[in-house]
This record gives C-alpha cells, sequence and structure tokens, in this order.
C-alpha cells in the first residue's frame, strides 16, 4: 500500500476491531454466567424468620413520643447458597403482649430498612435493626415492658 | 489520503467504539437480570420501656413552717436502678395511702417540691415516659 497514512488507518481499525472481538468474548462469557444465577433463581425458596427471645431486646425500647427504637429480627436462608437481605419493610399492624397490662393501641410503627446483610447458605442470622421502629404518643400504658411482634416482608437478593 | 478515504475512516473506528458501548450495555443488563429476589413474610421484634418502681423517697431537708410560713417544701432523693428513666413524676397525698396530685417533676433522682398547705403530706414518687407512668412508691411523711 503506497499511501502511509491509508494505511496506519487500516491497521488502528484493524486493531480496534481485534479489541472488539476481544470484548464480545467476555461479555459473551459474562453473561453465561448470569445465566447460571438466573437458573438457581428459579428454584430460590422466600427467606424465613423466627423468633427472637425477649432477653434479646436489651437496646433502644420504645415508649410513647420517644426516640425511635431498635428492632431484631432472625433471618433464615433455605437456599443452597448465600444471600443478603435487601430490605425489609411493615407487613401489618404490630401487636404487643406481657406488658403490664392492657396494650390494644401499641402505637409502633415501622421504617423501611434496608440493611445489605449476609445470610450464609441454608443459615441465619439476627439483624439488629438501629432505629428500625418508633411509637407515637398514643399507646396504651399497659404496653410497658411488652414486646411488640410486628409483621414485615423480607426481600433477599441473591449474592 | 482523500477526503472521502479519511471521512470512510472515521466512520469505521465511531462504528467501532459504538459497538464496544453496545456490548457493554448488554453485560451490564445481563448482570442486573442476574440478580434475582425473593420476599416473604416474616417477623420483626421490638420492646417496650419496662418502668421500674423507685425506693422510698427519704426527705433530706424540709421547711415546713407549721401552717405559719410561706413557702414550704421539702428537698427528697430516691433511688432508681439504672439507666434512669426519661423522667420521674412527685406526688402528694394528705393522708397516708390517700388520693394523691402532682407535686412536681425530675430528671434525676432527686427533686424539691412545696408542700401544700404547710401541713404534713406524704410523699411517693413513680417513674414516667411519655404517656405512660410507673408504680409509685412507698410514701414517706413530710413534716
Amino acid at each position: 500500500m503506497k499511501n502511509p497514512t491509508l494505511r496506519r488507518v487500516l491497521v488502528v481499525t484493524t486493531v480496534v476491531g481485534a479489541t472488539l472481538g476481544g470484548g464480545i468474548a467476555v461479555a459473551a462469557w459474562t453473561s453465561s454466567g448470569s445465566g447460571a444465577a438466573n437458573a438457581k433463581a428459579g428454584t430460590a425458596a422466600a427467606p424465613t424468620t423466627g423468633t427472637v427471645p425477649a432477653s434479646a431486646l436489651t437496646t433502644g425500647p420504645l415508649y410513647p413520643g420517644g426516640p425511635v427504637g431498635d428492632a431484631k429480627i432472625l433471618v433464615g436462608n433455605p437456599n443452597p447458597y448465600p444471600v443478603k437481605v435487601s430490605t425489609i419493610v411493615a407487613n401489618g399492624t404490630p401487636t404487643g403482649a406481657n406488658g403490664t397490662g392492657t396494650c390494644t393501641t401499641t402505637g409502633v410503627s415501622w421504617t423501611a430498612q434496608s440493611p445489605n446483610a449476609p445470610v450464609p447458605a441454608g443459615g441465619s442470622t439476627t439483624l439488629t435493626l438501629t432505629g428500625a421502629v418508633s411509637m407515637i404518643t398514643a399507646s396504651d400504658d399497659g404496653c410497658q415492658g411488652a414486646v411488640f411482634t410486628i409483621p414485615v416482608t423480607v426481600t433477599v437478593v441473591s449474592g | 489520503m482523500s477526503a472521502p478515504r479519511v471521512v470512510f475512516a472515521a466512520a469505521m473506528v465511531a462504528a467501532a467504539w459504538t459497538t464496544v458501548i453496545t456490548g457493554l450495555t448488554a453485560i451490564g443488563a445481563a448482570r442486573a437480570e442476574a440478580a434475582w429476589l425473593k420476599s416473604g413474610p416474616g417477623t420483626g421484634y421490638a420492646a417496650g420501656l419496662k418502668l421500674q418502681t423507685p425506693g422510698q423517697p427519704v426527705v433530706d431537708s424540709a421547711k415546713c413552717n407549721n401552717g405559719n410560713g410561706s413557702g414550704p417544701s421539702a428537698t427528697l432523693h430516691w433511688t432508681y436502678p439504672t439507666p434512669l428513666p426519661p423522667g420521674f413524676e412527685l406526688l402528694t397525698a394528705t393522708t397516708a395511702g390517700g388520693p394523691v396530685s402532682t407535686a412536681g417533676t425530675a430528671t434525676t433522682t432527686s427533686a424539691t417540691i412545696p408542700l401544700p398547705g404547710n401541713n404534713k403530706v406524704y410523699v411517693s414518687v413513680r417513674a414516667t415516659a411519655g404517656s405512660w407512668k410507673g408504680t409509685r412508691s412507698p410514701e414517706v411523711a413530710a413534716c
């Protein structure tokens, strides 16, 4: 080729093209890995939760109009691979038990959480969620010392 | 190099980079799809503050005036397990075990309260947390 400029352009184009080929090859390989993960999702089981004993609820207790408090949740992962707790959102009306008296109106509310906490394959972990709960002023006097059970929806993500 | 050839070469390079960007975007999309989400119902737990019963107040000093002066008051202290509650309410009764009325509040374990009517009163204290009120302590006589 007599024209050196044209030759340089063609060389650059060829190199870029070769690089592109490599890039596409990597992309295809990575996509294959993602496909395998999708296959796992097809058989994924929902997370579970367990009972947290009252003796474990030692920090951030609630009282009417007080600061936000702490909540605990025991999350189980029935899958044979680790997951992370993505979100925990309210899913019902909290109830109170074992207080000093009648505890019909708890006044407890749950703030959506995104802990991004790992749960091992086939295992469980107890999460302490600081500031996850609060109590309005309209809480029955008999709720003193009560354990509040708060329905939630737990979402986990693979990986 | 002629102008058309330069334009052609530039177009080739631009097309190549477009392909690169498209490929990387596809990779990103594939990875997003790979991270699945799974939800399930569960239960979270929290606890309500448990108010303890303060110890019987101790009268540190009292200005009783025996019905003749002004400003009768009593300074008292009491015990409470740590951590302290958000507040305390001091109550007085004119008869032992009788109806009580609020004589003052405190956030520590001591307070000075007025003594109504310059008469002997019975003082008790209870922990408070917002609208919650704990159990009253045993009474102590002042004056």
